[in-house]
């Protein structure tokens, strides 16, 4: 999931609640600037959704000339964490776990909970701290280090705040050789399930085909799950038929110009979103409606999976707050079972 | 082995290219790294870049950025340090050694800088005793070059501000000690005398600003320092200080957001130091039309705007042939247009040169390569190589030609493209340029091949032989190897095609019983022509024929026809029976021993070809001798037994056994493995059924139990045990035969036996 990996350093993962009878849910948006912006707006549409807890990105954990380092943090809006608590996100990549040992990864949990601590500290949030959240899409060959990580991680944590993971489809489907990692609870993603590279994708982001294949009726995981379904969208420019470049939403001119599901060509060489573009280039456009949304919230149902009490989605920004009014994300909220 | 006659006796020269033709084509034998062992998919790369000056050849730095990582940790910041090195030598001190002013600028500290420069000032104080043997620093002494010693000192209080720390660590830069030091080098920047030092200071200060992120604070220190500069030059090119500290401004520049100017400057950079270019092309950045009019709009000639184009297009899978157009109307003969040219053709050569033939051309089809119309757009550069040909206003017209004639094989124009390199290679007198239009001759010639009969053989093997392109060109052998593969899988010869990308090792792992019986065709076919004594020779100096009977005869074994075995074995001479191997498949074991040492007793020894002459033996006494018949049965039985993947001798009817497969769970179409033991049971069925004593019957009944279980562990029955030293647990309907020994056979004495050595069969019966 290279695309992700190149996404995910962007983002700014907020999550918030709404109200309901029996259940508080919350959701969880990817925040696309690098540099999170504090609009009225994105604070009127949290208070609406009476979001009481926040998931920020802090750094991500990559291999780096074969050493494992932070790379990419982030900063933190701290005025959107006013009465709001918030998890703390760390991106390691899969590769990290592959290149440990049992011994490093005890030193790298040390590391990361002291980097993490130093930095909550500087930032004067140690009160509103409340979760760590590891997002890491690890594999067979990973798992036994992975988890040896999450339990040293976890056994130095504060005992105050909880651990979660990320849960891919795949680590759903194949729990028996993946196995469930040691956390609190996990956040399955319910995204990115189709192939960005191909061409004829018609949404590489979200297929409820794809999705009902992976979670089909009755589905069960060891696990409590909170259920992150996105939000985002994103140009997809494919040259020669070969994936070239992804345009992220930085440049709302562009994205307004196509429409969701279209496909352009090119037709002379120019500049595009950003980028110079080649004549025949094709762009897709890939976008989340409410209808899609909806087919999760039923897939999900389906299932015989422990759900937690958050439903998480990406990714808060001003387009966001306009194309997806808060009234219709809390009946979604409402409608997990 | 059949020795080769036809390849004896031959120059030491000729043996000398056919050894390393041969390391490539068939290289298992010398166990050499090979166009077998490499990564799939591959292309074909015959392209020199030296064809537009090594220079030139050095600006194409795309695979550089591809590795940018490798190359930003490794060799960029080498290149860097050298680089420096080697200025500080030609501007301070001509006469010392690169590794002692590496050592001067990178081991010494600020303290001993501090000494150093106390020493100089005051009279008879010697060098600093750990610094006195270094001839770079005796030379800052007994000149008094204080500007230059305070200068460095300067740069070691700089450093621990300026280097890069992970992210690990509270780096402790702290933004008012880094003014301090901006405050401090900027009087030291009055007062120095000497230029180039000044340069140097100059960069210092502009590098703090930039790291403690006052951006603008760094552009404003660029635009007051350098201009109070008389700027050094060292063979006729400016100080390469100069550039990084243009560097350093196009950096904050592009923080700033000021892209368009951020981006020219970061062309200058790249078009000057070859330390910083992969970093400067990566730093190029121009978001839209506007401003790329404003970038150009700080040109002043049409090279630096040739260059802007260049850096647009400099990118992997660009459609450079915009930008190549656009160089071309701005200065023909600007040397950023053959960059481009060979750029472009490379990728097409990476989309098309083979791309019929190749090998790997499914796994390549998924990774879209070619790309989806790329053959359209190769000819609209040929159009435009044709255009720039035409009117002559290029430097490297040759190189030119011989582009488009690349591009005309490329295209598949085969012919066209033969008559273009040849009227290149007829009139050149670069060498460069000559060998390349060689290389493409000899690629043009193997990709005319259209049948694999003698004529083209015979012409393959010439090539092989004789063609020093061919042997210095580590592509040629699997190109040749490809498409000589692909004209003889369309004739049906799917030996010769195994053995165009296959070995002998290949044979023995996977066993594929239709080339082999095709390549035994050929063996007995005779008259074999050079090419397929070549092949069939597999890197040495005799052709493959007692190991293609052999290799049958293994067949024939796994699919009990004895019989037919024994022909395949006739054909070997009995002599070289023993080069085969030697094992004791009869005697019979208990437990099973994969790597336990075999019999020693000769009368226990049996080559391949005598164990087939005992089975077939026993097989006739089995019709002759009643009375010995449980006997003859059991021992054909073990020999079977023994001989499978389970047995003691799996070698007698295999060549690789993996331990990974031992349950069958895991499939491997490349090593088969013999774990069918239907016939083997059969025979101690039989045995244990014709036995006229008790104990006779216990060690059929034994063998038949082994071979049950086997099956088990075949079946879609069996589940792998969660943990360790379960229970043995056997369904019934594979129990048949320990439930059988339980019963009839607990009395005998070798039910004991087994009991004592077999601890799976103590826990099945106490179970």
């Amino acid at each position: 999931m290279k695309y992700l990996r190149i996404v995910l350093p962007l983002f700014l993962f907020i999550s918030f609640g709404c109200e309901e009878k029996s259940k508080k849910l919350t959701t969880g948006f990817y925040h696309w600037k690098s540099i999170p912006q504090n609009s009225e707006d994105q604070i009127n549409y949290l208070d609406k959704l009476n979001i009481d807890h926040l998931h920020y990105r802090f750094f991500d954990l990559a291999l780096e000339d074969g050493t494992i380092n932070p790379v990419g943090e982030a900063k933190i809006d701290t005025s959107l964490l006013k009465n709001r608590s918030f998890s703390s996100c760390i991106f390691i990549t899969n590769a990290c776990f592959l290149k440990l040992n049992k011994q490093d990864t005890e030193d790298l949990a040390e590391k990361v909970l002291t980097k993490l601590i130093d930095r909550i500290q500087k930032l004067d949030l140690k009160s509103s701290w409340k979760e760590i959240q590891i997002d890491c899409d690890w594999t067979e060959n990973s798992r036994a280090i992975y988890f040896h990580f999450l339990k040293q991680l976890k056994a130095k944590m504060p005992e105050r705040i909880s651990l979660s993971a990320t849960i891919r489809l795949h680590q759903i489907r194949y729990a028996s050789r993946t196995g469930i990692p040691p956390v609190d609870k996990g956040t399955l993603m319910c995204y990115n399930m189709g192939d960005i590279k191909d061409v004829q994708e018609e949404n590489s982001i979200f297929n409820s085909e794809i999705l009902e294949s992976y979670l089909p009726a009755g589905t069960e995981y060891g696990l409590e799950l909170d259920i992150a379904l996105p939000l985002f969208e994103w140009l997809l420019v494919y040259r020669d038929g070969k994936l070239s470049k992804i345009i992220n939403e930085t440049s709302n001119t562009y994205f307004d110009s196509v429409e969701d599901a279209q496909e352009l060509v090119i037709d002379s060489d120019q500049y595009f979103g950003g980028h110079y573009l080649y004549k025949g280039d094709l762009i897709r456009k890939e976008a989340i409606n409410f209808k899609d949304l909806e087919e999760a919230v039923t897939i999900i149902n389906n299932t015989s999976l422990k759900t937690s009490k958050y439903l998480l989605f990406y990714h808060l920004n001003e387009k966001v707050i306009k194309k997806y009014p808060h009234d219709k994300l809390a009946d979604l909220c409402s409608s997990i079972k | 082995m059949t020795s080769l006659q036809t390849f004896a006796p031959r120059s030491n020269k000729v043996s000398l290219a056919l050894f390393f033709t041969l390391l490539f084509l068939f290289p298992q034998k010398t166990g050499l790294a090979c166009y077998y062992n490499i990564p799939e998919p591959y292309t074909f790369n015959l392209i020199d870049r030296n064809i537009i000056g090594t220079d030139n050849a050095q600006d194409l730095i795309l695979e550089r950025l591809h590795n940018k990582y490798l190359f930003k940790d490794r060799e960029r910041i080498e290149d860097s340090a050298m680089n420096n090195i080697k200025e500080w030598q030609k501007a301070v001190c001509a006469s010392a050694e690169e590794d002692e002013i590496r050592s001067a600028l990178y081991d010494f500290s600020a303290s001993d800088y501090e000494k150093l420069l106390t020493n100089i000032k005051v009279k008879n104080m010697p060098i600093p005793y750990h610094m006195e043997g270094n001839y770079f620093i005796q030379y800052l002494y007994k000149n008094k070059c204080e500007d230059t010693v305070e200068y460095l000192l300067f740069s070691k209080k700089c450093e621990p501000y300026v280097i890069y720390y992970s992210g690990w660590s509270n780096n402790g830069k702290n933004g008012l000690q880094m003014q301090e030091l901006i405050s401090e080098g900027l009087k030291s920047f009055k007062k120095c005398k000497s230029q180039y030092i000044r340069l140097r200071y100059a960069y210092q200060i502009i590098r703090l600003a930039h790291y403690s992120k006052n951006y603008k604070q760094a552009i404003d220190l660029f635009d007051f320092l350098m201009p109070k500069l008389d700027v050094k030059t060292f063979d006729g090119k400016k100080s390469l200080i100069y550039y990084w500290n243009l560097s350093l401004k196009a950096g904050a520049l592009r923080h700033t957001r000021q892209f368009p100017e951020a981006s020219f400057l970061f062309s200058k950079v790249y078009d000057n130091s070859k330390e910083l270019q992969d970093a400067s092309l990566r730093s190029f950045l121009i978001r839209s039309e506007e401003e790329w009019e404003t970038c150009m709009t700080f040109c002043k000639t049409n090279d630096e705007r040739a260059l802007l184009h260049t850096m647009r297009a400099n990118e992997k899978g660009s459609k450079a042939l915009g930008a190549m157009k656009a160089i071309y109307d701005l200065n023909p003969k600007n040397k950023y247009l053959r960059i481009l040219l060979i750029k472009e053709l490379e990728e097409l050569e990476e989309d098309l040169l083979g791309i019929t033939f190749n090998k790997t051309k499914a796994k390549l089809k998924s990774r879209n390569i070619p790309r989806s119309g790329i053959k359209s757009y190769a000819t609209d550069v040929r159009t435009f190589i044709m255009q720039v040909i035409a009117e002559k206003k290029v430097e490297d017209l040759e190189v030119w030609q011989v582009a488009q004639a690349y591009v005309l094989l490329l295209t598949g124009d085969n012919r066209s493209a033969s008559i273009a390199l040849r009227k290149v290679v007829n009139s050149t007198e670069d060498s460069t340029l000559k060998d390349q239009v060689e290389i493409f001759l000899l690629a043009q010639i193997i990709d005319a091949f259209e049948i694999a009969d003698e004529q083209t053989e015979n012409l393959a093997y010439a090539l092989i032989r004789n063609n020093s392109y061919f042997n210095s060109n580590t592509y040629f052998p699997r190109y040749l190897g490809d498409k000589l593969r692909s004209l003889y899988d369309k004739e049906g010869a799917i030996g010769k095609s195994y053995l165009c990308h296959k070995t002998y090792d290949d044979l023995k792992r996977e066993q594929p019983e239709d080339i082999i019986k095709n390549l035994v065709q050929l063996i007995e076919r005779g008259d074999l022509n050079n090419l397929e004594e070549l092949l069939l020779a597999q890197g040495t100096d005799f052709i493959m024929s007692d190991e293609l009977y052999d290799l049958l005869a293994v067949h024939h074994m796994q699919e009990g026809n004895f019989e037919a075995a024994m022909e395949s074995y006739r054909m070997i001479p009995r002599p070289n029976w023993d080069n085969f191997g030697i094992y004791d498949p009869f005697r019979a074991t208990i437990k099973d021993c994969h790597e336990c040492p075999h019999s020693k007793d000769t009368l226990d020894l049996f080559n391949r070809g005598e164990f087939i002459e005992e089975i077939l033996d026993l097989q006739y006494k089995l019709k002759a001798e009643e009375k010995e018949n449980a006997a003859f049965y059991l021992k054909i039985g073990v020999g079977i037994y023994n001989s499978s993947y389970y047995g003691h001798s799996w070698k007698v009817m295999d060549y690789f056994r993996s331990v990974i497969h031992w349950d069958g769970q895991i499939k491997d179409s490349s090593n088969k493995e013999v774990k069918n033991l239907g016939l083997a049971a059969y025979y101690f069925d039989m045995a244990r059924q014709a036995a006229n004593d008790k104990e006779q019957a216990a060690k059929a009944c034994y063998m038949a139990a082994k071979c049950e279980l086997i099956d088990f562990y075949h079946s879609e029955a069996y589940k792998k045990p969660e943990c360790c030293n379960t229970v043995p647990y056997i369904p019934e309907e594979f129990g048949n035969y320990y439930n059988l020994l339980l019963d009839q056979y607990g009395d005998t004495k070798f039910y004991e036996k087994i009991i004592n050595e077999c601890q799976f069969f103590r826990a099945y019966a106490y179970r």
